[in-house]
């Protein structure tokens, strides 16, 4: 028990002295701390804290800690070196930047350190890399080693180029660099490629067929000794050996020399991209002529102009599609048809799609149907329709010339120009032009109003036939009649198709020749017509003036007679006859004029209704006058007169004046009629009545119209003083003969009256032929 | 928590493994021999470190201690008498250290200079009897309590510097 006492006495004595022993003499770690802040406050230190805080470093020992890290590496990243030795980057970085400034085998660069024997490696390391590819770029080197390529370039490369490297710079990229046996393998394969090659291959084709790089290819190309040629140096070049544009230019030069013709199709079928310059090119000794889809040769345009130049000399047709080879095409056809026609030879022919027909072909194809043509412009002529589509066509024209007037004069005038145009124009309107002018030599007599609107109007069909042949041109002749005619002639020749082209392309032609035609006749039945009616109205001037004439003379003459009742007999028969008749003359002129629908089948023999009638439907220029007319062939003959004279002017005809001398004229000439009469007529009865009047007119110097009842009351008046009682008491017994012969009923009365007569008539004639007056010379004794 | 420099501490207090309060005779020799040699590799642990911080001593029987403890501050020495008795219920229940100088200065101590412990102190002791001992006590309760408590105090102007010359 003690024993354990004592034991904790002495643990007693050891813990004290545990507790009273100095403590040791080393500073504690807060101590040193402080110590060293301290330090560095007074400046006294200069010292390095890693990261952690924990330690601290001299520049010295940083130096060489990181001296010692570049020898073990070789190369440092001076982010890993401040991770490694746990001091900041910003620490390092000045101590490397000094390490690199003052060691020149130690290169500083992009926060890294390298060391000379790390360059030299990584230069070995590109050594043999180039020697396994042939072939090295920096800029491969540069993902490889992390570097930059400047530097790779120049630091590495270049300064080891011929010591360490052994290879060859390209010149146009220093960048690149080969070995001389990589160059002369590629070359290799180059030359190869290139020299199998017969057809143009892109050079694509080509690089990846000999799996280069395009531009070790195209540095080397030029070296080679190539066969043939590249179109550019890109990669979407084409290389061209000369071996296939060899090829290219025999084929194109034997096929041609062989057919004289090539097409384009198969020269670009060849790889030709030009074709046209290219065949320009390799036949350029040759004549060529370029069309559509081939080039023609000389050798083909010859013959062609020889088989032409046949055909038109035996005046045939040729079909140039049989002389030239099938290849050649319609559109190729017709060029070719272009270049053989000369403009001579052109005018000899007519083509027809392939077909070259000559004119004088042509104008025996159709000679029948120009003769068809004639005939139908014959006919419409005078069927009328020709006059009625003129007629159409001109009210057509007066509706557009009111138009035109309305919108104002600029048309007109533009009109007039076209006219103009018309006229010069060649051809059909030539002619138009020469029967006008013809026409206008004729109407010479008219007024100038009158031809001029005819010459407007002649102008405006010319125009108007120009303007509107296709709408209302009339069809004198159609496409069908042609081809029916032109067919068998065609058919022999074996041309038949063509029978519908050629009658379609002629239709107008002839047609238009069928109307030149139609215009002509009209034109000459118009002519016809107007003469007539001129000479008519000149002739029916003169009838209608000699009947006023003789109706006034008439009249004259019958008022020798003292009797009233006599006198008024003899007008009335007066204007029966005569008056009628120029009454029927003025009636049916007027009709004709005024184009009453009935003229035409009316005759110059009018009752007294058909005058009316034609008073009351003729032209209002006419009308009141005729109808005055009409009314005074019942009242006297001075009414008649002025209403005659009246009538004359309507129809623009001047009534002469009275002229004496004329009339002394005119008796003597009726006078001489009737002498005429007188010894010509057998007749007793006329005889007597022509005797009567001519005594009466040599008697009383006047005519005398009279029928054969008023003989006696004739006889009464001459023998009052104008006759001898012999003549007259002869006259009254060949009147009493004549009246006994009348109303003689038996033959052996009429015989006896007729030997009776016979004896008396000679007398008679005698009598009247030599009868002077002496009537006039007993008045005057009386 | 006890912080990790305490807990480093502690690791490195031998544990005790005798179970005696100074009413079992032959026992309580047995534990006091084992607290001393406890309290011995704690001070060599301590001056070791440089951070020695206290004196003790007991009476004949060990069951009254008594001695200086010291902290550190600004440079400044603060120096405090400690003494503690061993209780009855030992070691189950654990030394009440008492810093008499302090008493009534701090909220955190009871009558007579008896030091609050913190929260951790008696179930971390309780779970460790009869391993944990007077070395313990002091590293985990006194330790801990002055670090936190001392430099409140000096700061508060309730104790200030004495010359050591004075003391």
């Amino acid at each position: 028990m003690n024993q354990d006492w004592d034991e904790i006495k002495r643990l007693a004595a050891d813990f004290q002295k545990a507790q009273l022993s100095s403590t040791l003499a080393r500073l504690s770690e807060r101590n040193c701390v402080e110590v060293v802040s301290l330090l560095l406050e007074k400046g006294l230190i200069e010292l390095v804290f890693t990261t952690d805080g924990k330690e601290y470093l001299t520049h010295d020992q940083l130096r060489k800690e990181i001296e010692d890290e570049l020898l073990v590496n070789g190369r440092i990243n001076l982010v890993e070196v401040s991770k490694i030795l746990s001091v900041d980057l910003q620490k390092i970085q000045p101590i490397a930047e000094q390490i690199a400034a003052e060691d020149n085998k130690t290169t500083y660069i992009l926060g890294q350190l390298l060391s000379y024997d790390y360059i030299i490696r990584i230069a070995s390391e590109i050594n043999e890399r180039l020697n396994q590819n042939g072939e090295i770029n920096i800029s491969e080197l540069t993902g490889a080693y992390d570097l930059p390529s400047d530097f790779l370039l120049h630091e590495v490369v270049e300064k080891n180029l011929g010591r360490i490297i052994f290879g060859k710079q390209d010149s146009s990229n220093p960048r690149l660099f080969y070995t001389p046996a990589f160059i002369s393998r590629c070359r290799a394969k180059i030359r190869g490629a290139l020299n199998g090659i017969t057809r143009p291959i892109a050079v694509s084709a080509i690089i990846s067929q000999i799996g280069m790089p395009e531009r070790i290819f195209f540095s080397l190309t030029n070296d080679v000794s190539a066969t043939g040629t590249m179109t550019s140096r890109s990669t979407g070049a084409i290389y061209i050996p000369h071996i296939y544009t060899k090829t290219q230019v025999e084929w194109v030069k034997s096929f041609f020399r062989q057919n004289g013709y090539l097409e384009y199709d198969s020269v670009t079928a060849l790889g030709v991209g030009d074709t046209k310059s290219f065949i320009q090119k390799h036949l350029s000794g040759e004549k060529l002529t370029f069309l559509n889809k081939c080039v023609v040769g000389q050798r083909i345009i010859d013959q062609i102009e020889s088989t032409l130049e046949e055909s038109i000399s035996t005046s045939s047709f040729l079909d140039i599609s049989t002389i030239l080879p099938s290849a050649i095409s319609e559109e190729d056809i017709e060029k070719l048809i272009q270049v053989v026609l000369t403009p001579s030879k052109q005018r000899l022919t007519q083509i027809f799609s392939n077909l070259i027909v000559t004119t004088k072909y042509i104008d025996n194809l159709l000679k029948p149907v120009y003769d068809i043509a004639d005939i139908n412009a014959k006919n419409s002529v005078e069927s009328g329709a020709y006059q009625k589509y003129i007629a159409e066509k001109t009210i057509k024209k007066d509706v557009d010339m009111d138009e035109s007037v309305s919108k104002g004069g600029d048309k007109r005038e533009e009109r007039r120009k076209k006219a103009a145009g018309g006229k010069a124009g060649g051809g059909a309107q030539g002619r138009e032009t020469k029967t006008k002018s013809t026409k206008k030599h004729q109407r010479g007599g008219k007024g100038k109003d009158f031809d001029d609107s005819e010459s407007e109007e002649e102008t405006q069909n010319i125009t108007s036939k120009k303007k509107s042949t296709k709408d209302t041109q009339l069809t004198l002749i159609n496409a069908n009649d042609i081809k029916k005619e032109i067919k068998v002639t065609l058919e022999n020749d074996g041309l038949e198709d063509l029978a519908s082209e050629i009658a379609n392309y002629y239709q107008m032609q002839i047609n238009k020749y069928a109307h030149n035609k139609a215009q002509e006749l009209y034109e000459i039945s118009l002519q016809n017509s107007m003469q007539n009616r001129k000479q008519n109205h000149g002739a029916l001037q003169d009838k209608l003036n000699n009947l006023l004439n003789d109706i006034r003379l008439y009249e004259k003459g019958l008022k020798m007679f003292s009797s009233v009742d006599v006198q008024i007999q003899l007008a009335k028969y007066l204007l029966k006859t005569l008056g009628t008749e120029f009454a029927n003359e003025v009636a049916y002129y007027v009709a004709l004029e005024s184009d009453l629908n009935f003229a035409s089948s009316l005759t110059p023999q009018l009752t007294n209704e058909q005058r009316n009638r034609i008073a009351v439907e003729c032209e209002p220029t006419y009308k009141q006058t005729l109808t005055a007319l009409n009314k005074s062939l019942n009242l006297s003959v001075e009414e008649f007169l002025i209403a005659a004279e009246n009538m004359l002017v309507p129809c623009s005809m001047i009534a002469k004046k009275i002229d004496k001398k004329k009339d002394k004229q005119i008796i003597l000439t009726h006078k001489q009629g009737l002498l005429d009469q007188l010894y010509k007529s057998t007749e007793p009865s006329i005889i007597l009545h022509v005797a009567c009047l001519v005594i009466f007119t040599i008697a009383t110097q006047s005519m005398l119209h009279a029928s054969g009842k008023f003989v006696l009351t004739i006889l009464e008046f001459l023998g009052n003083g104008y006759l001898s009682d012999e003549d007259y008491s002869l006259l009254m017994k060949f009147h009493e003969l004549v009246l006994k012969h009348f109303k003689s009923d038996s033959e052996e009365t009429r015989n006896e009256i007729n030997s009776k007569l016979d004896e008396i008539i000679p007398k008679a004639k005698d009598m009247a032929a030599n009868y002077k007056k002496i009537g006039k010379a007993n008045e005057k004794e009386e | 928590m006890v912080d990790a420099n305490t807990k480093k501490t502690l690791q490195n207090i031998p544990l005790l493994q005798t179970r005696a309060s100074p009413r079992d005779k032959d026992l309580w020799v047995q534990r006091l021999k084992e607290e001393y040699q406890a309290l011995i590799k704690y001070v060599q642990n301590n001056k070791a470190s440089d951070s020695d911080w206290f004196r003790l001593e007991s009476n004949k029987e060990g069951t009254r201690w008594f001695g200086k403890c010291w902290y550190i501050h600004n440079l400044l020495k603060y120096e405090f008498d400690v003494e503690f008795d061993i209780p009855v219920t030992y070691p189950a229940t654990a030394p009440e250290i008492a810093l008499p100088e302090l008493d009534g200065k701090t909220a955190k101590m009871y009558r007579g200079g008896k030091i609050c412990l913190t929260d951790h102190f008696k179930p971390l002791w309780a779970r460790n009897v009869p391993k944990f001992g007077i070395a313990h006590a002091m590293a985990l309760g006194l330790a801990p309590w002055m670090a936190v408590e001392i430099p409140d105090l000096i700061d508060k102007g309730i104790i200030e510097y004495k010359e050591k010359g004075t003391q």
